[in-house]
């Protein structure tokens, strides 16, 4: 028993030693408390006294009271009067006080300066080398080149550069555990990747198709981003995201120009009218919102509200939307309204179509103008004559929810992507023409369980 | 022998590592235990932060597919599965507004990490439906408080498989102050009393019934005669959580109560006079009065009241003519005593015009089949379908489907305008007679709640074939809640309380009886007056309100009465009889007691609204308030009702001066009219100092009915 206790306190010791010798680290020490107690509330997402916790600088910025700490002084940090309780009410809101020693760590990290001690490639968070593959992941982006040539897949932190019929030339690792967006420029020399971290990051990817090689990359917001779309001309990229945003990037630069925050709710897909001057957006805030590009204004809504909506995508010569959403049932828009407003007006609608078995989660309109696919989250892809309204194929093979459909320039084709990880490729009567799973699967390893 | 159970050793470990994780038999119950699917949640009606699962899980499908496709497959990672959002957030490693909920590494979160390891399967619905829920032991008796026992939870699958869940259920009581339970199903006790556990897993729920009891030093069960069945229970009960029985009441008690419970209305002096010189033996006396008592013209006024009550006899929605004839329908039936089935038959069943045909009226307070089926059940099972409009019922087995199923049966309900202003027919309609299901719109088929197997429902005639399953002697609920709900009417709280709330998880606090009421009401062709005449014949009703040491306590075993305070027209009533004035009313016939004012309309906004009488515009018996308040105190203090009635020029008071009646006289008289007893030796003594010390003697007297009729023995039935 004696021997026990000397070895604990040898060992309370050697901790006591080690921490008067090492200062204390934010992001090894300090963050994992924030993470485990503050962050619930003190997140982008909630904003509790307009304080965010995630990150060092939002942490140094603070809220409401000011910013959080003053580096080298304790005694005055807002942020220790709340966790001792000196200022009610005391932090954590409604649990138990920190220990002691999380006290401590945050005095003594204040006293030694508040230094940021967050590695650089933080986000990234990634092991070395190439993602290594036992099950394909969920296809939840798909786009064909301009001239048929690539077609560029989302993979799980990378996207995949295959031939149009097949045939990995290219994997184009990032940060970002999720691309939900691939837009090829109009000149298919540049590929738009968009996506993020769940609940962490989003980023904006512009890729150099020939050269393989990222040109860019920009990290913001603290979710994902969705809906990338490229002006008709090439010089811009429009995109949604989780913070409600609609943003437009310059293609050339691949900074962002211009922020529109129009929608109440996270932004699923964007597309330009036919002449770049105008685009709409739609969220699950069950609007389709057009918008002026040049300036971010606000014109109108195109639709009248239903359900959330999860996706849009434009007539190849007109200004004509289908979107579609959580109602399952494919609209057809006009973008420009035949007669003046009037209350509950529907008057820009083209046509209803199919109620689908479940949300819309993708939509494409083909080369010619002529169909219009639509991808459920119940496993179907249907294609409608646009101008008749009426079925004209089923895409049939698929288990789970389709997340990308895309139409081959030559019009001929359409490929299709979701839940099971496998890219279809079908013909337009329905008959599946072609089908790969577009990562590379390591050879399966024995289970140790 | 031998052989085949090795073989069966070694199947079962074949399929124990075979065994894929899934979403019904596995996840969802993590779900629901660690709160994602709570109402505060996830669970609530718009989700929180953009995430939505069902309200305890009562959907799987839906939460499977928020999981796994929503957003794309946002929240489950096949390539990194511990990298998904649905394990990153509950285990705090991202923000998360719910807090810590699955640790990482905690059996929880490794069986969540595995199903998504495994290709998150759905599962089999149909085999891994839990069937049946067993938790042992079935029933706790703890000999003192602060006992401890652990309960053991198996669910029984579909497909006869077996798992222990005593870890997943989640556990809650109905009164944590007397037994609580933990989160692990640990159940202890805190206080003397009576607590129901539930215990709920996958859509079932379990009930668990737990005794604590005292030490009783000097305990001893005194055997008291019993004067039928009902005493029978009520005593094995008492005696087995060693409770002794308050004494009998005396005739002057007893009188007041079975009159006010019998006819709404207090005994007169003469009555009083009558009965305690009548030296017949005391069971047989009262029986015989009670007897008498059912057969006055006052037995149908207060039985029409609370008939009134539960049908909303109400003339702001039935019109003036309409309310009258519904009303005057009610005063047959009670008077005629028609059995509760043939009445129930004849609402439900109800059609034609609503003045031709009186119980018509029933469905012109709700028009809405929807609403008229949370009303039917309410009334004639005593079971509240409203939860269940949106969602699964939390607590009980009634599920969102059966909400549709059972209004389906009201769906082809039509009403038109009739011949006469504010006439209506109802009528069966032919087209647009349907009830859609809000999840999906498909037009939902009726069907009965449960049983109801020898009864076709054909297309012609729902409602018929719904009043046949309602009223049959199969139906167990229909006569049960009506004969609990008979027994609250005297004393105050049924069996099972409230009464038109029954469902497992509010039990019944003695069920043995409960079913023997129930064998008897049905057993005598639903005859209301058979059971109000055991009841009030039963030695239980007939106990003093005065406690002893070894009942004070008790709330819920009617080992003593309960005082109840006078119903508002059983009070303006009571007035009017002690003080021997009528006061005038609108609207109705010259001298109509409170008891016979056919609705609210009558006075109102006055007395009688004041003291709780309800407007009628619910099925709720808790509608008709019995609270006491400042106001109503005040108002009989200082209000114009008491002091007209006292002061009243040919009231009682009035009289006596005339009558030449001496002081004692005087006293004795004003005691029986208004506490229904003769004064106490030391009462006479100092109202005869009162009313000797001179000045106006009038006035005086007046003074002590007016004190009279603010004490507790008048305000109360006790």
């Amino acid at each position: 028993m004696r021997g026990r206790i000397v070895l604990l306190t040898g060992c309370l010791l050697a901790l006591g030693r080690l921490g008067a010798e090492e200062p204390v680290s934010y992001y090894r020490q300090i963050r994992p408390i924030l993470v485990q107690n503050c962050q619930g509330c003190h997140q982008a997402a909630s904003r509790q006294s307009g304080l965010d916790l995630t990150t060092y600088k939002d942490f140094r910025t603070g809220g409401r009271k000011g910013p959080a700490f003053v580096a080298g002084n304790p005694d005055q940090s807002v942020v220790v009067a709340y966790l001792t309780g000196a200022v009610k009410p005391q932090m954590p809101f409604g649990g138990k006080p920190l220990p002691d020693g999380d006290l401590n760590l945050f005095r003594r990290w204040i006293r030694e300066g508040a230094r940021d001690d967050t590695p650089a490639d933080a986000l990234a968070a990634a092991p070395a080398g190439p993602v290594v593959y036992h099950a394909p992941p969920v296809i939840t982006a798909l786009a064909i080149s301009p001239d048929g040539q690539w077609m560029a897949v989302s993979g799980y932190r990378e996207v995949l550069l295959h031939r149009a019929g097949g045939g990995l030339v290219a994997r184009l690792p990032g940060i970002s555990d999720r691309i939900h967006s691939l837009a090829f420029s109009p000149d298919g020399k540049t590929l738009a990747a968009v996506g993020g971290s769940p609940a962490r990051f989003g980023e904006v990817q512009f890729w150099d198709v020939a050269a393989r090689k990222l040109r860019s990359s920009t990290v913001l917001s603290s979710d994902t981003l969705f809906g990338a779309s490229f002006s008709p001309d090439g010089s811009r990229l429009a995109l949604g995201g989780a913070d409600k945003s609609v943003r437009l990037f310059d293609t050339a630069t691949g900074k962002e120009v211009r922020k529109i925050d129009l929608h109440e709710e996270w932004v699923f897909g964007t597309v330009f009218g036919v002449d770049g001057k105008r685009l709409v957006s739609v969220s699950r805030d069950r609007a389709a919102k057009l918008i002026d590009a040049s300036t971010g204004a606000f014109i109108e809504n195109v639709n009248l509200l239903h359900e959330g909506l999860n996706a849009i995508a434009r007539h190849p010569r007109k200004d004509w939307v289908a979107i579609g959403g959580d109602e399952g049932v494919p609209y057809l828009y006009m973008m420009d309204r035949p007669r003046a407003m009037r209350i509950a007006d529907d008057s820009t609608l083209i046509r209803a179509f199919e109620k689908q078995d479940g949300p819309i989660m993708t939509l494409a309109i083909s080369p010619d103008g002529s169909l219009v696919a639509v991808g459920s989250a119940v496993g179907a892809v249907r294609l409608y004559n646009l101008e008749t309204g009426r079925l004209a194929a089923k895409c049939t093979g698929h288990s789970g929810g389709i997340y990308a459909v895309a139409f081959a320039p030559d019009g001929q084709h359409l490929a299709t992507g979701g839940f099971d990880g496998t890219v279809r490729i079908y013909d337009l009567s329905g008959k599946l023409a072609q089908s790969f799973v577009p990562v590379p699967i390591a050879p399966a390893v024995v289970s140790q369980r | 022998m031998k052989s085949t159970a090795l073989f069966l050793l070694l199947s079962a470990a074949a399929w124990g590592a075979t065994a894929k994780v899934t979403f019904v038999k596995d996840v969802e119950p993590i779900l629901d235990k660690v709160g994602c699917t709570s109402g505060t949640c996830h669970g609530a009606a718009k989700g929180k932060n953009g995430f939505k699962l069902s309200l305890r899980g009562y959907d799987p499908e839906f939460d499977y597919r928020a999981l796994v496709y929503d957003l794309a497959g946002r929240r489950f990672n096949r390539v990194d599965p511990a990298r998904s959002l649905m394990l990153l957030k509950p285990s705090m490693t991202l923000p998360h507004g719910g807090g810590l909920r699955l640790p990482v590494g905690s059996p929880y979160y490794n069986t969540v990490l595995e199903w998504i390891s495994e290709g998150v399967e759905y599962g089999d619905p149909v085999s891994a439906q839990v069937a049946q829920l067993e938790v042992q032991p079935p029933e706790i008796l703890m000999q003192k408080p602060g006992g401890k026992q652990q309960l053991r939870v198996t669910a029984h699958y579909a497909d006869g498989s077996t798992r222990d869940v005593t870890r997943d259920a989640i556990y809650s009581s109905n009164t944590p102050t007397i037994a609580d339970v933990n989160d692990s199903g640990l159940v202890s006790s805190l206080r003397k009393g009576e607590a129901a556990m539930l215990v709920r897993y996958e859509g079932k729920l379990a009930v668990i019934n737990v005794t604590a009891l005292t030490e009783q030093p000097g305990f001893t069960w005194t055997r008291v005669p019993e004067y039928n069945y009902i005493d029978q229970f009520i005593d094995a009960k008492l005696q087995r959580v060693k409770i002794l029985p308050s004494e009998l009441t005396t005739d002057a008690e007893f009188l007041r109560r079975a009159s006010l419970d019998l006819i709404g209305l207090p005994p007169t002096v003469e009555e009083l006079r009558a009965f305690l010189a009548d030296k017949t033996e005391t069971r047989l006396k009262r029986s015989r009065m009670i007897d008498k008592l059912m057969a006055r013209p006052e037995f149908v006024d207060h039985w029409t009241v609370k008939w009134g009550d539960l049908l909303q006899v109400n003339r702001s929605r039935l019109g003036d003519k309409g309310m009258w004839a519904f009303r005057e329908w009610i005063r047959e039936s009670v008077a005629s005593n028609k059995p509760y089935d043939r009445m129930v038959r004849e609402l439900i069943t109800a059609r034609g015009s609503t003045f031709q045909n009186p119980p018509a009226n029933f469905f012109r307070f709700t028009r809405d089949p929807k609403v008229e089926m949370e009303t039917t059940t309410q009334l004639f099972l005593g079971v509240r379908m409203s939860c269940a409009q949106c969602h699964d019922h939390p607590f009980e087995k009634w599920t969102q489907n059966q909400y549709y199923q059972l209004s389906a049966f009201f769906a082809g309900v039509g009403i038109k305008e009739g011949a006469d202003s504010n006439e209506e027919i109802i009528y069966d309609k032919r087209e647009g007679a349907e009830v859609k299901h809000p999840k999906d719109g498909h037009i939902v088929k009726a069907k009965f709640l449960f049983g109801g197997e020898k009864i076709q429902p054909h297309e012609q005639d729902l409602r018929d074939a719904l009043a046949d399953w309602l009223t049959s002697p199969d139906n167990e609920l229909f006569g049960k809640s009506m004969a609990n709900r008979l027994w609250s009417y005297f004393f105050g709280r049924g069996i099972i309380e409230p009464v038109d709330d029954i469902r497992a998880s509010n039990p019944p606090s003695n069920p043995q009886l409960l079913d023997a009421l129930t064998r008897d009401f049905v057993g005598h062709e639903f005859d209301i007056r058979h059971m109000i005449r055991t009841i009030a014949n039963s030695r239980t009703y007939q106990l003093s309100f005065r406690t002893n040491s070894w009942n004070a306590d008790d709330e819920i075993n009617f080992s003593h009465a309960s005082p109840r305070r006078l119903t508002a027209e059983e009070l303006y009533d009571a007035i009017s009889l002690a003080t021997g004035t009528r006061p005038q009313v609108r609207g109705v016939p010259k001298n109509f007691l409170a008891e016979q004012f056919p609705d609210s309309n009558v006075e109102k906004g006055g007395f009688l609204d004041l003291f709780g009488r309800p407007e009628r515009q619910t099925s709720c018996e808790c509608e008709r308030r019995s609270d006491v308040s400042l106001v109503q105190a005040l108002n009989m203090v200082n209000g114009a009702t008491i002091a007209d009635a006292v002061a009243g020029e040919s009231g009682r008071v009035a009289k006596l001066m005339l009558s030449g009646a001496t002081d004692r006289q005087i006293i004795e008289e004003l005691y029986l009219a208004a506490l229904s007893r003769p004064p106490e030796p030391r009462e006479l003594d100092l109202a005869q100092t009162y009313l000797a010390r001179g000045g106006n003697r009038a006035e005086r007297a007046q003074d002590l009915l007016w004190a009279l009729l603010n004490s507790n023995a008048f305000l109360f039935n006790r």
